[in-house]
C-alpha cells in the first residue's frame, strides 16, 4: 500500500473545493412604490427595500426619514407621507444595518391632483460580460399583477452556449438570491418573459448565466 | 523493436479533454499479433476553472473536475484483427462550492456525480501487408453511452453524453531506427457519426515517438484535431441546453506521454495534454497516470 501513496493527491483533487466569488456591492436603500404626485391632505405609505453589501434585502437596524420642506409634505418615522401644500417635496431616508449604511431620496409634486404611483417602464441594455455574444435592449413593465420582461428585437445571444438562463437580481455579480426566470430558448429577436409575484422595483439587474459552467455571461442594469 | 514499435509502447491515448473518450490512434497502423494483448489501468483527470467559448475566447467557470478510472485493452484476435476496449468503470465529476468573498457563506453548493463512464468498443483491421513500407489500418469504434448524462441538481453534471456514436478511422504509420533509438510516426483521420442530434465530427492528427534506455522508455508527442460538422442541434434548437457536452465542440490539442517498462511486460505511464485552441471545451490541461501490462 505504501507504494500507492503517490496516488493520494490525485484522489484528493477529486474532492469538492471552494471557489471564491467577488460579490460585494454598495448597500442600497430604494423605494419600491415611488410616487410622482401626492395629493394635498392625502397620506401615503412609502415603502422601501434595504439591500445589503451582497444585494440581499434585509431589515435595517435603524431607519431615519426626513422631509426637506415640511411645509410641502411631511413624513413620520414609519414612512407615512402627508401632503401639506402645493410644491415640490423631497423625502430622504437613511437605513443602517450593522456597519452598512445607505441613503436615498425621492422628489415628487404635491398638488390637488390624485396621488400617483410611478408605473412607468424601466428600460435597460443587455451587454455581454464574457466572450459569448449577448446584446440587446429590454424593458421591465407591469401587466396586471405580473411583471413583464420584454426583450427587444435587437437582442442576440450565442446559440452555441450551453445552459443559458436569465435571472432578475439585485447583485450583478452572482445569482445567489436572484430570481430565476427561465432557461433561454430564444437566441435572437423580440420575446417576453412573465414573472409572477414580483414588483417593478424589486430588482435592479437582469443577469444571463451559463448553468453548466456556473458563470455569468452578461447583464443589464435596470434603469 | 524496429518494425513494430507500437507493440512495445502502445500508444493508447485517451485524449479526453471534455470527458469524451478520444481513442485517437490505439496501436496506430499496426494491429496486434494473434493472442497478444495490451492492458492498461489509467487514472485520467482534468480540473478546470476556465473554458474556451463558442468563439474561441477564454472565460472562467466554476472549478469543475472530471476523473476517469478506466480499463483499456487491445487483444489480437487474429494477426490482422485487434479488439479494442475502453471502459471507464469509475467516472467522477464535480463542481466546487461557490463561496461569497463578502460573507464567507456558501452561495452555490458544490455537487458531484459518480458513475460508470461512456465506453468504447471496437476493432482494428490491418490493411497493409507485413513488411510494407507503411503500416496501414482501419478501425471501427463504437461509443456506448453507459455514463450518466443528467446528474446533479439540474442535470448539468455528466459522466457521458447520452448518445451512441460510431467512428471509422484510418491510421498510417512508419517506424525507423536511428542507432540505438527506435522511432515511429503515425497520422490518422476519422469520422465520428453521433446520434441524438449531436454534430458529427472529423478527427485527425499525428504523433511521433522514440525509445530510449534500451527501449525501456518511450517518449511520445501527439497532436489531435477535432472539427465539428456543425450538423447537430444547437442550444437554440433545444438540444444539449444544460450540458457541458454541448454540440459543436472543437479543438486542436497536443499531449506528451512517457511510458516506462519496469519489466518486459509491466510498465507505467504518465501524460500531459492541453489545447492550442478550442470551442466549448475546458481550457485547463489534462493529466493521466497508468499501469500497463504488455503481453507479447
Amino acid at each position: 500500500m505504501k507504494k500507492l501513496r503517490f496516488l493520494l493527491p490525485i484522489f484528493l483533487m477529486g474532492c469538492i473545493g471552494e471557489d471564491i466569488e467577488m460579490d460585494e456591492v454598495e448597500p442600497v436603500v430604494q423605494f419600491v412604490n415611488p410616487i410622482s404626485n401626492l395629493q394635498i391632505s392625502d397620506s401615503f405609505q412609502l415603502n422601501y427595500m434595504f439591500l445589503n453589501d451582497v444585494g440581499v434585502s434585509v431589515v435595517p437596524s435603524s431607519i431615519t426619514w426626513s422631509s426637506v420642506d415640511e411645509t410641502v409634505a411631511t413624513v413620520d418615522a414609519t414612512g407615512t407621507l402627508m401632503g401639506i401644500s402645493d410644491g415640490t417635496a423631497t423625502i430622504r431616508v437613511t437605513a443602517m444595518s450593522e456597519q452598512l449604511m445607505a441613503e436615498t431620496e425621492i422628489t415628487f409634486s404635491v398638488s390637488n391632483q390624485p396621488t400617483m404611483l410611478i408605473v412607468s417602464e424601466r428600460p435597460g441594455v443587455i451587454q455581454t460580460t464574457s466572450s459569448y455574444l449577448l446584446s440587446g435592449d429590454f424593458v421591465l413593465r407591469m401587466e396586471g399583477d405580473d411583471l413583464m420582461l420584454d426583450i427587444a428585437d435587437n437582442y442576440e445571444a450565442d446559440t452555441g452556449l450551453p445552459g443559458l438562463f436569465v435571472y432578475l437580481s439585485n447583485n450583478p455579480n452572482t445569482i445567489s438570491g436572484a430570481h430565476e426566470i427561465a432557461a433561454v430558448t430564444t437566441f435572437s429577436g423580440e420575446h417576453s418573459y412573465t414573472i409572477p409575484n414580483a414588483g417593478l422595483f424589486d430588482y435592479n439587474y437582469v443577469l444571463y448565466y451559463c448553468k453548466p459552467f456556473n458563470v455569468k455571461v452578461g447583464d443589464g442594469t435596470i434603469q | 523493436m524496429g518494425t513494430e514499435p507500437f507493440n512495445n509502447m502502445k500508444k493508447h491515448i485517451l485524449l479526453l479533454l471534455l470527458a469524451v473518450p478520444f481513442l485517437s490512434s490505439a496501436g496506430g497502423g499496426w494491429p496486434k499479433k494473434k493472442g497478444t494483448g495490451y492492458y492498461k489501468l489509467t487514472e485520467w483527470w482534468v480540473v478546470a476553472d476556465k473554458h474556451y467559448t463558442s468563439n474561441g475566447g477564454t472565460d472562467s467557470n466554476v472549478t469543475t473536475g472530471i476523473f476517469n478510472t478506466s480499463f483499456y485493452a487491445e487483444y489480437g484476435i487474429t494477426d490482422k484483427l485487434t479488439g479494442i476496449l475502453y471502459f471507464p468503470f469509475f467516472s467522477r465529476t464535480f463542481q466546487n462550492d461557490v463561496v461569497s468573498a463578502t460573507t464567507g457563506l456558501v452561495t452555490t453548493e458544490g455537487q458531484a456525480l459518480n458513475s460508470i463512464g461512456d465506453t468504447d468498443v471496437g476493432v482494428k483491421y490491418g490493411i497493409s501487408k507485413p513488411g510494407s513500407f507503411f503500416a496501414f489500418a482501419g478501425s471501427v469504434i463504437l461509443g456506448i453511452p453507459l455514463g450518466n448524462n443528467a446528474g446533479g441538481r439540474d442535470g448539468s453534471l455528466q459522466t457521458g453524453d447520452g448518445e451512441f456514436n460510431q467512428m471509422i478511422q484510418f491510421d498510417l504509420s512508419k517506424s525507423a531506427s536511428f542507432g540505438k533509438i527506435s522511432a515511429y510516426a503515425n497520422v490518422y483521420a476519422g469520422l465520428n457519426n453521433r446520434t441524438n442530434d449531436f454534430s458529427d465530427e472529423f478527427r485527425f492528427g499525428g504523433e511521433i515517438g522514440a525509445s530510449f534506455l534500451k527501449n525501456k522508455l518511450w517518449l511520445i508527442y501527439r497532436i489531435n484535431v477535432l472539427e465539428s460538422f456543425q450538423n447537430g442541434l444547437t442550444s437554440a434548437d433545444g438540444s444539449s441546453g444544460t450540458t457541458i457536452f454541448a454540440n459543436n465542440t472543437e479543438f486542436a490539442s497536443y499531449s506528451y506521454e512517457g511510458a516506462f517498462y519496469i519489466t518486459d511486460k509491466l510498465g507505467i505511464s504518465a501524460s500531459y495534454a492541453s489545447v492550442f485552441s478550442g470551442k466549448i471545451i475546458f481550457a485547463n490541461p489534462a493529466y493521466s497516470v497508468g499501469v500497463f501490462l504488455d503481453l507479447k
